[in-house]
């Protein structure tokens, strides 16, 4: 069910992001039994699904993260160094462009549904605290 | 905690961001490829180097070299310096096995200043002498799990074997460097914890994007330390 439901989120994303998101989230649903397991918790169906939910939010959020990072902190890198544009395959991935702005949007809006649904801690933990957290 | 409020807000997202989500879907590896060579410039600055940017066509435009195809002169380099210890950084850089004529490519290449030619040749040039190749790093958008640990130290042993045998690499200023994106998954982390224990002399970056994060917060010095 929270595979489904999870596809269903991310079904307008295009594939290769699509696929890391639940393959991801496919991966950490073959462990969640070994990780109630392993907090002596009994296996609830339930919190198992909404976890794997998170696990894919979790994974999406890692994707435009860590690339508005790298491209945020490489450009800094860069501007100390006098370099204004930075050319990847052709294509424009300088501070301004519209590839960097739309990461940075993107990036602040994903943290704003994060926050409004109050899920920061919640990604931050383990799947294992998750286990033992009230969902 | 409420998934459907949470489903809708980041369906909402998706879709109004459905461009510079397939953007970034075509794009991910070219932004590693960029923060592994600005990441590895980082790290020798942290050790007190100084920093030079060299672009082949204009002085302000930095040319990132994404595959094994084109020539080195047609893409940026970074020199580093300290005193009379100089390298210059290259991105997707062909190297000469340690062991026989094989020709590897990778990530970034700190090589012995002056080797990699900055203009055409009349004859091809095929790649660097193993010789010249101080250390390397590659880049993976993958989490840190077992077997890519094993591939790595495969790779270590074919391109730079004496920094997995010989303890006088330990004064290098860069270890042969695995970055990822992502975490330590499974075992991982115990395995790389016994990597000093037998005398490895390799680093591994996860989280390399945290790691970025934290130099230019001024939290670290170097992504890799």
């Amino acid at each position: 069910m929270s595979l489904q439901l999870l596809a269903s989120t991310i079904e307008e994303l295009p594939w290769a992001l699509r696929d890391q998101v639940y393959s991801y989230a496919e991966t950490v649903k073959r462990a969640m039994p070994a990780i109630f397991s392993q907090t002596e918790t009994p296996f609830n169906q339930a919190k198992a699904d909404k976890i794997i939910y998170l696990a894919g939010i979790k994974k999406l959020r890692s994707i435009i993260n860590s690339n508005h990072w790298i491209l945020y902190n490489s450009s800094q890198m860069l501007n100390r160094q006098q370099v204004e544009k930075i050319k990847i395959g052709g294509q424009d991935f300088s501070k301004g462009s519209d590839l960097t702005t739309n990461l940075r949007k993107l990036n602040q809006e994903v943290e704003a549904v994060i926050i409004a649904n109050q899920l920061q801690e919640l990604l931050m933990m383990d799947y294992s605290t998750l286990v033992s957290t009230d969902l | 905690m409420d998934i459907a409020a949470i489903q809708a807000s980041i369906k909402k997202v998706i879709s109004k961001h459905k461009t510079a989500f397939q953007k970034l879907g075509a794009n991910q590896s070219k932004l590693l490829e960029l923060g592994s060579i600005t990441g590895t410039a980082q790290h020798f600055m942290s050790l007190g180097y100084s920093v030079n940017v060299v672009n082949p066509s204009s002085k302000s435009e930095f040319i990132v070299k994404t595959s094994t195809q084109g020539f080195p002169w047609n893409f940026s380099h970074i020199n580093v310096s300290s005193g009379a210890s100089i390298f210059e950084l290259h991105m997707n850089l062909m190297v000469e096995s340690a062991h026989d004529t094989g020709i590897y490519c990778v990530d970034v290449g700190v090589a012995m200043p002056g080797i990699v030619p900055k203009s055409q040749q009349k004859t091809p040039w095929a790649c660097l002498p193993n010789k010249d190749l101080l250390t390397f790093a590659e880049a993976k958008k993958l989490v840190v799990y077992p077997m890519l640990l094993a591939q790595f130290i495969g790779i270590v042993h074919e391109i730079k074997p004496d920094f997995l045998t010989n303890p006088a690499t330990a004064s290098s200023p860069m270890f042969p460097t695995l970055i990822s994106l992502g975490h330590f998954s499974g075992n991982s982390a115990n395995i790389v914890q016994k990597y000093a224990v037998r005398q490895f002399n390799i680093w591994i970056a996860e989280n390399f994007d945290t790691r970025l994060s934290k130099v230019n917060l001024g939290l670290a010095a170097s992504p890799f330390l």
